[in-house]
């Protein structure tokens, strides 16, 4: 009998350690402490994978194939400045990282296209944060963005 | 085999190889030739090299000669009703800015003039999901909704020059990101960049030879031709001889007086780093000086200049350019006496038979007047 004793305990201790990680936060609930945590973006503009035209949308930030993706959203400046918050929740952890590096070759893209057209925005995309936390790869460019992803990473867990 | 049979076919050969080798010669000078200012063989190779060519990932360099054919032919048969639609949009526009007698050049200022002040750059195309405005990127949408991305500019640009028979290229950079025109005249070959300028006018970006627009742009220097005059440029058409560096604060006081936004300082002696330095020194006070005072009828800042080593017997010359903002009115100021005082005044015309008022400057304190 002591021997089951223990059981209760592992199975809680299993529990709070899969809950830690911050894997299945759930996209609407990072996407507002975000906005939150970043009071000086302008109007936003969002798509995410519950629109219509999803994998078109889903195009305009990554290259990845949409079949691996589980969620996404993007918000996006309206006024064309490089204001931008993007996260994908991949179905497969080990594909978290490709999530990531389609988010770093898409920021490239916008920095080229800045530096053309309005290098007074290089400054954002310079300080941007990008990350993987547990299956999210996330990107951060305005002007609060450690402090956007701090509040992120405690969404998380 | 017969003998006769063999040497016919070694003379074929002979003459096959031989054709193909003068073809390339020809080709070769053809495109020499450009470089080196002769007329250009066959422009509309030319005029439509850059066609299909994507920029930013968005936005395709579509072709217009067509467009320019029915113009010219004065025939819009084969045209559909988009391109119909733009040639009376384009011709419109020229009938308005061109004239008879007007030189090539002149009819380039013409066109470069009014794209620069009535077009405006669609910021949509900088969004991730871009919210550009249809047609932004070719003369149709750019002439209907006077909005454009650099590929309208560009396009909508060598339309115009097309149409008045001037050769012209839609050039675009390594990066893929940006575009703009090459344009030839009296057999030289200038950059513009109507996007550079549009809402600015100014000339910063009108007919650059390659020594300047290097300094701002890459691109594939072997396959478009060199730019490498400056008869065109407007800046050095307005150029001061300086022998002296220290009188570059009265060429650059000058040329204000003269209210020549776009000139060129032609150095007569020798510039070495240090002179280049003390000239951009003293350049840069001025440039804080009007950003500073705003004085009116200035110029409010020096919006760019650049350096070109030896050209025309010069040992170096620097274009430079002011801006011309809007003026902008005053503001009023209400606690200023002057005004306080007219404003009294008004209300005492208008209400001086009923009450004696004076002016309520606290909206949330106590009113000062009475009724008597």
């Amino acid at each position: 009998m002591r021997r089951w004793r223990c059981v209760p305990a592992l199975l809680a201790l299993l529990v709070l350690l899969s809950a830690c990680g911050g894997a299945e936060a759930e996209p609407e609930v990072l996407r507002q402490t975000m906005t939150d945590a970043a009071p000086s973006l302008p109007e936003m503009l969002r798509a995410d994978d519950t629109d219509e035209n999803a994998e078109e949308l889903f195009a305009h930030i990554s290259d990845m194939d949409y079949g691996k993706v589980s969620r996404f959203f993007v918000l996006y400046a309206a006024d064309g400045s490089a204001d931008e918050i993007a996260a994908i929740l991949v179905k497969n952890s080990a594909d978290a990282d490709g999530a990531r590096q389609s988010l770093a070759a898409h920021l490239e893209d916008r920095a080229r296209l800045y530096a053309q057209y309005k290098p007074e925005q290089l400054r954002r995309i310079e300080q941007a944060e990008l990350f993987v936390r547990g299956r999210w790869a996330v990107l951060i460019v305005c002007d609060e963005a450690a402090a956007v992803k701090a509040a992120c990473v405690r969404a998380m867990g | 085999m017969s003998k006769g049979f063999k040497v016919t076919a070694v003379v074929l050969a002979l003459v096959f190889l031989l054709s193909g080798a003068v073809f390339s010669a020809m080709t070769f000078f053809t495109v020499r030739a450009m470089g080196q200012g002769e007329e250009l063989s066959g422009y509309e190779e030319f005029a439509s090299a850059e066609d299909g060519v994507v920029i930013a990932e968005e936005y395709t360099i579509l072709p217009t000669t067509a467009i320019s054919d029915a113009y010219r032919a004065g025939n819009s048969d084969g045209l559909n009703e988009k391109e119909k639609e733009t040639l009376e949009m384009a011709s419109g526009i020229l009938e308005e800015i061109i004239t008879d007698g007007m030189s090539d050049f002149e009819k380039e200022l013409a066109v470069y003039d009014w794209m620069t002040s009535r077009l405006t750059y669609d910021e949509g195309s900088l969004v991730v999901i871009p919210t550009t405005d249809a047609d932004s990127d070719n003369p149709y949408g750019v002439l209907k909704y006077h909005n454009a991305v650099c590929v309208g500019y560009a396009t909508t640009f060598r339309l115009f020059m097309q149409m008045l028979d001037i050769p012209c290229m839609v050039v675009h950079n390594n990066e893929l990101y940006h575009s703009w025109n090459l344009v030839q005249l009296d057999g030289h070959w200038y950059h513009v960049d109507i996007y550079a300028d549009v809402g600015e006018g100014g000339y910063a970006a009108f007919n650059l030879p390659d020594a300047i627009r290097l300094q701002q742009q890459t691109w594939d220097t072997s396959f478009f031709p060199a730019a490498d005059a400056l008869t065109y440029n407007v800046a050095w058409r307005n150029r001061q001889d300086v022998s002296d560096v220290y009188t570059v604060p009265d060429a650059l006081r000058k040329a204000m007086d003269d209210g020549n936004g776009a000139f060129a300082l032609a150095f007569t002696c020798p510039v070495d780093g240090g002179t280049q330095e003390l000239v951009e020194q003293m350049i840069a006070s001025v440039n804080q000086a009007l950003m500073q005072y705003t004085l009116p009828d200035l110029p409010d800042m020096i919006r760019e200049w650049n350096w070109m080593p030896e050209q025309d017997g010069y040992e170096a010359v620097l274009t430079v350019f002011y801006h011309y903002g809007e003026d902008t009115p005053e503001e009023t100021d209400p606690s200023e006496e002057a005004v306080r005082k007219q404003a009294e005044e008004a209300l005492q015309n208008a209400f001086g038979d009923l009450f004696s008022l004076s002016l309520y400057d606290d909206y949330y304190g106590d009113y000062e007047g009475y009724a008597g």
